[in-house]
Formats: structure tokens, sequence, C-alpha cells
């Protein structure tokens, strides 16, 4: 058991955990922040997608200990971002979500996308999203979605 | 994060009682005649609150899982009542046979509650409607309303419901009220956007993985990997020293109601310390004589039995001779699937003393009240259950399993508690789509029709699991695409034979649909081929427009393929040498034909382009949701067909993951396209249908591309 201090949606937080815990479940058990999904539990479906330095990172397979001091950020982190934004409405208007269970995993990897590559192509969508697994199958209107987020007026570059 | 117990405390409260403030009414029922109600004349099962403050709170009772069935099924309410769906809040019905059918499976909520429902909206607005008549002392014909105002236009005069809510509490509800004519409709019919995904969007929405309850522990289990195993000697001392670590004990094996597995329990204080916790214990399973089924052992018993037919479901014999030219006979393999929903099996059980509260996300909240009731022996009102969101279902989370096992470690530690299965555990502990083999032998004249079709359909059935040693399909299985053989054959034989099931069998979206419509439909493709027909053509030279066979008629089906042929501008692609594989397949009351085209030339470098849909389900509600369970269809059956198998090996599942478990993914998803056929027929199902005949849309796409008859899936195995 170790104390682990890091920058949380903005915030500094510690934890007093066994370093090896994979930092969803410090998110979801300790912290109590649900937005972020258990799926997999092998970094191989993207539904516990985090951004870490703004980098989009498997949050089940990524030991807490590696995120010392580091910039973590959740779905709940991102409520006021501009492109998350942008992202959101175009999800809600394309009825998007079926269960809805992977969109949160979705929404990260595509505002990671947007904040790297403002005007994504089709393809570059297609890529930046292959790790995320959506078993309803809703993958046109994500793609759809972040296409069309992508053109709205100014993209804050 | 106590949303959840908050919700479902407010909602027990609220249907254990009138409110006072409010106007509550339920309709009488054909469902429930042991009904509590004191009132003759009032039967409740579905509610409708109206609170004075303008509140308009619409019970769903059926489970949502991306079906999009909370909107759906407050809409029918909402239409008739005349408000608007942003008035609504939508309240989860808990489990209780008060509601009717709660078992949300089959693609059945709306065709059971297109009435039902929309006759329980239409008589509140009716007492309305009467209240503001002699409120305004004029004619009912003088009023009308909407979004939750009764207009009288001649006085220029309005009031709201809710300020005629003690008026209407003192209405007797009024019998055979007038439904909507479908031209009036408001809501129905036409594209909603769907009132939960503001919630899934900014990670608000409760998903059973979500749930908090004061004081719970988490518990994970380690699972005999065989379903027969018994626990041979278990050693617990490091598990129990993981820190965290409260429990560890044994669970059996329950066969029936439940089917869970022989499991070894741990319980902790955070999920992630049971699972650490988990790889600490020192188990010794038994399996006795069930470690010999293979893969190959059981295609060996299913070539066996499909030699063997026992039961015959169809057996027309034409009078007349007709003379044979040739003949074509095939056999179609398809293996077992698993349901990988995205959110593994989760649930958080209270049990008390002689009672028990149960937070899941199932589709079968009936079934699994009664099941918890059965197996703690208390009273059925005892226990309560708590729907939320399902991460998908498919199928698998109508079995009861992982909500009993969540209540015997409750019941074990005296605590709220949390079970978690991992993605291992929901792959290799399912209720397994069933594996099949078929074979088709065709007698075809000298225009290559068939004069003759002989099917036999063989595999483990899904009544395996209610009555251990069933081993015959049932009727309703064949009848899943098999005996209801839409085309016009002089002489038609559909039989089945015997075979055990080597694992538990559940229902996955479309069920036999799947391979049924597989192995006829690129049967089918394969005679048009020989016949030098076009695939289009040869169907509909097959299809009598006047038949119609187990509910489906022909003169639906005729209209779909014409359609798709038009919609997805076949023959253009065709003769721009484009590889367009056609299907169609009726099932759950609903048509759909679909054509999908693939570039390549193997299943190397196979890439699978636009696919078009047509469907015909009757009546819809939201159209928009019909167009994404179509595309969802879609992925989901290209998924089957590129990728998904389950193997056995000692009697046990050999997949265990997404890396050997693989779905289709953003990069290989294709444009899907959908056409609704607008009619007045009574409604179809939606979750299901669009599955079945796009699979073998893409086999007939690929032997365009390849010259290749694949008759076996998967096709990447």
């Amino acid at each position: 058991m170790s104390t682990i201090s890091f920058v949380l949606n903005k915030e500094k937080v510690s934890v007093d955990v066994e370093g090896d815990t994979p930092l969803l479940w410090v998110l979801r058990d300790e912290l109590k922040l649900k937005g972020t999904k258990f799926s997999c539990g092998k970094g191989l479906c993207g539904a516990c997608t985090i951004h870490v330095d703004g980098n989009p990172t498997r949050s089940c397979v990524l030991p807490v200990s590696s995120v010392a001091n580091l910039e973590v950020t959740t779905l709940e982190g991102l409520q006021e971002d501009k492109e998350y934004q942008k992202l959101k409405d175009q999800w809600v208007k394309k009825n998007v979500p079926q269960c809805g269970y992977c969109q949160p995993g979705q929404l990260m990897s595509a505002t990671a996308l947007l904040k790297s590559n403002p005007k994504p192509t089709e393809g570059d969508v297609k890529t930046a999203l292959s790790g995320n697994i959506c078993r309803c199958g809703t993958y046109q209107r994500i793609q759809d979605a972040i296409l069309d987020a992508s053109k709205e007026g100014d993209s804050n570059e | 994060m106590n949303n959840q117990i908050s919700f479902s405390r407010r909602t027990f409260l609220k249907f254990s009682g009138f409110a006072a403030a409010g106007f509550v009414m339920g309709i009488s029922s054909d469902l429930d005649a042991k009904s509590t109600a004191t009132s003759s004349s009032f039967n409740p099962n579905l509610f409708l609150n109206i609170t004075a403050a303008g509140a308009f709170e619409i019970v769903c009772h059926r489970s949502e899982m991306g079906q999009g069935t909370r909107t759906a099924i407050i809409s029918l309410v909402a239409e008739e009542l005349d408000v608007s769906l942003d008035q609504v809040t939508i309240v989860q019905a808990t489990g209780d046979k008060k509601y009717g059918d709660q078992n949300t499976d089959g693609s059945r909520s709306i065709r059971y509650n297109w009435k039902r429902l929309r006759e329980f909206g239409a008589t509140a607005k009716q007492m309305f409607i009467v209240a503001a008549s002699k409120h305004f002392s004029c004619k009912e014909s003088d009023l009308n309303c909407d979004r939750g105002v009764v207009y009288y236009p001649k006085k220029s005069k309005k009031i709201a419901y809710t300020e005629l809510l003690d008026e209407v509490n003192d209405l007797k509800a009024p019998k055979d009220v007038q439904l909507k004519d479908p031209k009036d409709f408001k809501i129905i019919g036409k594209s909603q956007l769907l009132k939960d995904v503001p919630d899934m969007v900014t990670g608000k929405a409760v998903f059973g993985m979500d749930v908090e309850v004061e004081g719970m522990l988490y518990a994970a289990m380690s699972r005999c990997p065989n379903p027969h195993g018994v626990l041979e000697r278990l050693d617990g001392t490091k598990a129990l020293k993981t820190k965290g670590i409260r429990a560890v004990f044994p669970v059996e094996a329950i066969k029936q109601p439940t089917n869970t597995d022989a499991s070894v329990c741990v319980v902790g204080d955070s999920t992630y310390t049971c699972f650490k916790a988990l790889k600490e214990l020192d188990i010794e399973w038994s399996y006795n004589k069930h470690d010999t089924v293979s893969t190959k052992s059981f295609r060996d018993d299913l070539e066996k039995a499909l030699k063997n037919p026992s039961k015959v479901y169809v057996d027309k014999k034409s009078k007349t001779k007709a003379e044979v030219k040739s003949s074509l006979t095939r056999k179609y393999f398809t293996p077992f699937q698993v349901h990988a929903p995205m959110e593994p099996l989760v649930a958080v059980a209270d049990v008390k003393e002689d009672s028990c509260e149960i937070w899941a996300p199932t589709q079968d909240p009936q079934r699994l009240r009664k099941t918890i009731a059965a197996v703690l022996k208390i009273d059925l009102e005892k226990v309560i259950v708590n729907v939320t969101f399902l991460g998908g279902g498919f199928g698998r989370k109508s079995q009861p399993d992982f909500g009993v096992e969540a209540v015997l470690a409750s019941k074990k530690v005296k605590k709220p508690v949390k079970l978690v299965w991992q993605r291992e555990d929901e792959i290799r502990h399912g209720f397994y789509h069933t594996s099949s083999l078929q074979e088709i032998k065709a007698d075809l004249d000298d225009q290559g029709l068939p004069v003759s079709w002989d099917h036999i359909s063989v595999f483990p059935t899904i009544m395996s699991v209610f009555m251990p040693g069933a081993n015959t399909p049932a009727d309703w299985e064949i009848g899943m695409g098999a005996s209801n053989l839409p085309y016009n054959i002089p002489n038609v034989k559909v039989s089945t034979a015997q075979i055990d099931n080597p694992l538990k069998i559940g229902w996955k979206r479309a069920v036999c649909n799947i391979f049924h419509s597989f192995a006829i439909n690129t049967f089918m493709d394969e005679l048009a081929h020989k016949a030098k027909t076009n695939p289009f053509d040869y169907r509909l030279k097959l299809l009598d427009e006047k038949q119609e066979t187990g509910g489906y008629h022909n003169s639906r089906a005729i209209k779909v393929i014409n359609r798709l042929r038009e919609f997805s501008d076949y023959d253009n692609r065709i003769k721009n040498k484009k590889n367009v594989g056609v299907a169609y397949h009726g099932s759950f009351s609903s048509y759909v034909a679909s054509t999908v085209e693939v570039e390549g030339d193997s299943l190397g470098n196979l890439q699978v382009k636009d696919i078009h849909i047509v469907i015909d389900l009757g009546h819809y509600v939201n159209p928009d949701t019909v167009k994404s369970q179509m595309e969802g269809s879609a992925i989901f059956a290209l998924s089957l067909s590129l990728y998904g198998k389950i193997d056995l090996e000692k009697g046990s599942v050999v997949q265990s993951n997404f890396h050997d478990f693989q779905l289709v993914r953003h990069h290989e998803s294709p444009r899907v396209h959908v056409d609704i056929i607008n009619n007045q027929e009574g409604p179809g199902g939606a979750g299901e249908p669009g599955v079945p005949a796009v699979v073998p849309a893409l086999i007939n796409a690929i032997y365009l591309a390849t010259n290749k008859r694949y008759t076996e899936l998967p096709l990447k195995a």
C-alpha cells in the first residue's frame, strides 16, 4: 500500500492503494467515477479509455503507480471541453448510442483524435478508433458524428 | 453515485401506494386477474403518474439494452395521451407480474404492447376530456388535446391536464376508448431523439456495473471450466491473506432453475482486490467423465446424427410426379457462439433475513425474481428486482445465473455484494448460441427449379437447459426459418435428429434463424447460378404471392425483395462487375431482404463495402431506431460470419477474450443503408430480424468475388 498522487480532471488527488492496481479500478471503486467502463480487462476493447497527459490510454491495464504526477482526464473531466462538446452534440443529434456502454470510451478516443487532428479523414477516424469495440455496431454513426463535428465552424485550432 | 438506490426506493414507494397529490391510474388488464386493486373497474398493471407539478411519469416495464425500448414504450402511451416526449419522465419498472410480460427478448416489446399501451394513454386522455367538458360546460367533441393541455377552440379557452387532477380522480375509467387513426400520430412513426442518450454520453447512465449500495462489498468467482465439474479440493489460505479479502468459500453448482456452475467465491473491499485474490486460489476440479468433448468430437457427433433423422416436421408431398433433370446436395456447418455484450455480467444483491433486493442488468426481471425466491426459499413478494441499463444483452442477460450468484454471495457474508464477472468468465460460462449441421438436397426440373426440397437441421436444443436430457429441437426452433420455408416447392421435407448438448445452450439475437437463413439462402443462390438466373428472379419464381407460411405472407416478402433490388441499385452494380450478394429472410413477424457488396479476390484481402437492408415490420414507433437496429444487426452478422466461434477442448471452452473471440471493428465496418416499407400491418420485431439475411448475402457476395462457395462459419476460422 502506498500513497499515489496525480492530477485527475484538473484537481490533485492522492489515493492509498497497491501500486499495481489498474487505474480503472482506482477511478471506479475508490474515486467513484463510473464514466470509465470495465469490459475486457486486457486492453483489447477500449471501453476504459481515458487520457493520460492528453493521450488516449487503456486504464484497465495501466497500473496506478505509472500515472504518479501525471494528468489524468476522464469523461467526467471533459464536460467543459470544446471538442468533446461538439462531439457530444453530434452523438445526441444522431442517436449514436444503442446500449451506450462503450460510448464513453469511444468519446474519449474521438476527443483525443480531434485535439491532435482537427480535420480527420474517414480513414483517420477509422484508424484512431479501431481499438474501441462496439458490440451493438454503432460504428457508422460514430464515424459520421466525428466527421460532422470536425466540420463545425471554427474548430478551436 | 447513489442514483440507483435512491431511484429504486423512490420507485418502490411510488408503486406501493397511490400518491395523493397526483393522478395515478392503471387500466384493466387481460394479464393479471389477481391484482390487489380494490376497485373492481381498475386492475392496475402499467402506471401513469401525473404529478401536480406537471411531471408526466410513464413506466417502462421492458429492459433497455440498446434497442431503444424505453423511448419507444413511453411513446405508445404519450401518443394517445397527447403529451410530448420532452414532458415525460421514464420510470423503470421493478420485476413484477402486475406489468404483464417483462421478458425482453424475441423482439416483442412493441408487438406485445402496441395496442395495450396506447389504450392506456387513450383512456387517461378521455378522462381529461370528460373532466374538461364539465369544467367548460361543453360537449366532449368541442375539445382537443395537445402537449398535456385540453383546448376548447370555439371559446379560445384551454386548461392543462394538471389543473384537472382532482376532477379525473373522481371519474371512472371509460371502457372501449377510441385509439387514434395512425394518420393523426404525432410521435409514432416519426424519428425521435432517444431520451437516454444525454446520460449515456456524459457517463451518468447507471448500468449494472455502476450500481453502488451503501456498505457493499465486492465479489468475484473462479468457476469450474467444465459445466459438469465439481470441486475436489480448495485451499484458500493464500487468497484470504490478500489484503482486503474478507471471505473465500465454495459455491455448489445449481442445475435447476439457475444453471450456475460450481465455483469458488472471494469477497473483498474492491473489485480488483478480488480479481487478484482469485489468482491465489489453489483449486482442484473434478470433471468425472465429462472431459472428452472437443470441437472435433462434437462435429463427429453432428455428422453421425445427420445420417439418422429421427423427427419430421414438414412432409409435403405432391401427387404429380415431376421429371428430375439434376439435383444438388450441400452440407452447412455453424459453430457455437457467445454473446459478448460490452458490459460483462454483474449484479448487486442485498440479502436480509427474509428478504432480498437486487440491482441487475437483467432482460427478464420476473424470471430473476422467481428464481431468487426459489433459491432463498422466501416469498416472491419479499424480492425486489431493480432493472438497470444493460450494457448489451443479446439474450445472455435473460438468464438468472449471475443474479443468483450475487445473491448467494450476499447471503454468505450478510452484506450487500457486487459480483463482477470478468470477460473470461463471460466467454467461458455462457449460454451459447447453438452449433448446427444441416443438409439440403434438392431435385431440379428442366428449368433448374426445385421439385423437391429435403432439409435436415441438427443442433443441440435450447430446451436442454430447462429439461436436462432434451436432445431434439423444439417446433419453434425449427420454425425459425426451416419449417416455414416460404418457397413454393411441390415436395418439402424438413427433419431433425437427436443430439446431446455439450454446453449450456441459450437464446442469442435471432437464434436459429441465423443458421437456417445461412443454409437456405446460400443454397438458393447456388441453385439460381446453376439455373443461370438472377438470384432475385429465381426467388420470385418460387414465391407464390397468395401463399402464407407460418404467419408470413409472400405478398409482403415479394414487395421487400423488389424494393431491395431498386433501393440497392442492384442491376447497375452487377452490370459494373460489383460483387453483390442477395438474401431474404422473414423472422420475428418482420420481412428482411439484404444485399452485401464485397471487394477482393480471397478471404485474405476481403473488404465488405456497402450493405443494403429493406425491412417490412408493419407499424413501427421510431424509424430511426429501426434503422439503427438494422445497422447494428449488419455488424453483428459480419462478426459472426467472419470471426465468431466457440471451441471445446476437454469439455471446456477454449476462447477467453476479444483476442480469440474477435468482433468487427471500426476499420472493418461497411456503410449500411436501410429502407423501411410503410404499411398498416401489425408491428413486427426490429431488434433481431436484421441479422439472418445479412449472413448469406455476404457469403453469396464472396462467391461472386472468389468463385468459392463457403458452407462453414466462421469464414476466417
